[in-house]
């Protein structure tokens, strides 16, 4: 790094700020409409390419993420037999569904945060391919399902963690003639169970 | 095409701002949000850097492109990086760094699809967001089967999706370092945030042990808390939707990781400076004020010739190069819709008049422009001389010969397009026949 330069940005700035300054406006508590959360969150998610599911214990995701919405799914909890998977040398973590418990979820996003931990959805720390994972899934307790981003932002702590992720659904790219593709580069698809806190995972 | 994909995107933009009460009062809290970082900007970069540092990220400072380019190859080559990774930066693009790298021998890979179509076609991008919008998916499939021997009668972009996840996903193991740029950087916690559909940053920023990010300084913004302001507006300004499926944020480097921020200048803290121009500074890259545009959406991007296009462009490109970018500000019908819709409510259509005045005071105007235009200003001024005009111009048109129509130096837009045939009845003629002579003389 150039010191210098570092002080000349600085002094350029000083040197053009605008003669007004601005106070930061109050950002207000903003009137929540009266919905049910949770189903608002279902279909927001689903409109995004994503499914909710109910269950009782981690297990019984099982038997209910056959029917996700994904363009080749695989066996979401095994590894892909995909014969055009291009990541065939790093199969073996490159295509296993990734499983995560998020610390909120938002009415139009939830928010992939594990309580307390640095690792997310995609394992920064503990395995870095797991943001490789073809299908995600993710645990929610749908009491901490809050109304829009203010809100979310309040749940989550920046300066704790190295990486987070508020997702709206699965990987998705629109760049050919606006077609919308789910899995572009990230993961094809994304279940969120909702499965209260005591219910582990 | 290209005007009816923009258009709908402008569309699916108003339901969204409709069902949100307070969409209004979040245009004008950002607005503010943003002026205020910018008339104290020296502090809030000092406290993102220091917070970012803090979190153990090693903070660069470039003072402009080349500069930039230098510190990015100086942290590859120290550790031995040979291919890079790169997310969809328009800052990175601004600096030209791609080239720069590859002509040192370091490879570069755009992991973004647009993007990555764009580099394979060997041209910039032509929007934001989308860079590739203005092509088909038979010019894809062409492209693709040209590039990666794909099946150039297969033009489904879902096949041609997967088949670039294919040939990208291999070189993200393959990369010694990902690239990203960054949205937001966010000074309360040295954190910065991208925003992705494709998910590319996070792939990028995650697989390698390296990871660079280049942010223009006038990113940042002071609080987490201003976060919901933004994330609430950008996405359903650009795209009409709720938010990017991806919001990710980085707060210093990954377990074993080395993150290395990049804050560029190139011509931001001058623009500061410029009392008709430094609201531009304001703009949060969302392309809203682009897909309104009627003159963007049917030139589309690659026409502006610049880093940046559409009504943003306009008034950004020629901050960077004045004399260059000095025809810019006359591609505009001044319809003031990029002003409209712009979600940080920044001033563009009167910018964009004030850089005509601009480029008048200096004469940067070709001699043949400056005379045309002062002859229509002439005509404009004076009602029967435009009336007269518009009488005889139409018929007068019909015996000029086609040499001289379409000659290249006083008609170059005429090299690969037809004029469009004259009205046998002007508007005045018709809003007169149908509306009512009364209304006219009132």
């Amino acid at each position: 790094m150039s010191n210098s330069s570092r002080e000349q940005i600085l002094s350029s700035i000083r040197a053009n700020l605008p003669p007004k300054r601005v106070e930061h406006p109050p950002i207000p508590v903003f009137r929540r409409s009266d919905v049910d959360l949770k189903s608002s969150f279902e279909r927001h998610l689903e409109e995004a390419g994503g499914a909710a599911h109910e269950i009782r214990k981690p297990a019984g995701g099982r038997g209910k993420i056959g029917g996700a919405p994904s363009k080749s799914p695989g066996d979401l909890f095994g590894r892909s037999r995909d014969s055009r998977d291009a990541t065939r040398r790093d199969d073996s973590r490159s295509t296993r569904t990734r499983r995560c418990r998020c610390r909120c979820g938002a009415r139009t996003v939830w928010s992939c945060r594990k309580r307390g931990g640095p690792a997310y959805a995609g394992g920064f720390d503990s395995e870095r391919p797991g943001i490789l994972s073809q299908h995600l899934v993710v645990f929610l307790d749908p009491v901490e399902i809050v109304a829009d981003m203010h809100e979310g932002y309040t749940r989550v702590r920046l300066d704790q963690t190295a990486y987070g992720c508020f997702m709206m659904g699965p990987s998705a790219t629109g760049d050919i003639e606006a077609t919308m593709v789910h899995g572009a580069q990230g993961a094809r698809s994304l279940n969120v169970f909702f499965l209260p806190r005591n219910g582990e995972v | 095409m290209h005007d009816r994909f923009l258009w709908a995107s402008r569309q699916r933009r108003d339901l969204q701002a409709k069902a949100i009460p307070e969409w209004e009062e979040l245009r004008e809290i950002a607005s503010k949000i943003k002026e205020h970082t910018l008339t104290h900007l020296d502090r809030y970069l000092e406290e993102f850097e220091c917070n970012a540092t803090k979190r153990g990220a090693h903070v660069h400072w470039a003072r402009d492109a080349a500069e930039h380019n230098e510190i990015v190859l100086s942290i590859l080559q120290a550790h031995g990086v040979e291919e890079l990774i790169e997310s969809k930066s328009m800052l990175q693009e601004e600096c030209g760094m791609t080239h720069y790298l590859e002509s040192r021998g370091i490879s570069v890979v755009e992991s973004d699809l647009g993007e990555r179509i764009q580099q394979l076609d060997g041209q910039p991008p032509s929007h934001i967001i989308a860079p590739a919008i203005h092509k088909t998916r038979q010019d894809v499939a062409r492209l693709f089967a040209r590039t990666i021997g794909t099946d150039p009668n297969n033009d489904d972009p879902h096949f041609l999706t997967e088949a670039m996840r294919n040939n990208a996903r291999p070189r993200f193991l393959a990369a010694g370092a990902g690239m990203t740029g960054g949205n937001f950087a966010i000074a309360e916690t040295g954190t910065f945030m991208v925003c992705t559909n494709e998910g590319n940053a996070d792939i990028g920023a995650a697989v390698p042990r390296l990871h660079i990010a280049s942010i223009g300084i006038e990113k940042t913004i002071p609080r987490v808390q201003d976060m919901g302001v933004f994330l609430r507006l950008l996405t359903r300004s650009a795209l009409g939707e709720p938010a990017t499926q991806y919001s990710s944020h980085f707060t210093g480097p990954r377990k074993g990781g080395e993150l290395h921020i990049v804050l560029v200048d190139n011509g931001r803290s001058r623009r500061l400076g410029m009392a008709d121009f430094w609201h531009s500074l304001k703009c949060i890259r969302c392309s809203a004020c682009m897909n309104t545009c009627p003159v963007y959406r049917r030139s589309g991007g690659l026409a502006y010739g610049a880093t940046y296009s559409g009504p943003i462009g306009v008034i950004l490109d020629p901050t960077i190069d004045e004399y260059k970018y000095s025809e810019l500000p006359f591609h505009s019908t001044l319809c003031g819709s990029c002003s409209d819709v712009c979600p940080v409510k920044i001033d563009i259509s009167d910018q964009i008049l004030k850089w005509r005045r601009v480029m008048a005071e200096k004469s940067y105007l070709r001699l043949a422009k400056r005379l045309s235009f002062a002859v229509a200003g002439h005509i404009f001024a004076h009602p029967e001389e435009f009336h007269a005009v518009e009488k005889t111009s139409g018929p007068a048109l019909d015996y000029t010969p086609h040499f001289f129509l379409y000659n290249r130096s006083l008609n170059p837009w005429g090299r690969d397009r037809e004029l469009p045939e004259m009205a046998k009845q002007t508007f005045r003629e018709w809003y007169v026949a149908n509306r009512g002579k009364e209304d006219v003389e009132q």
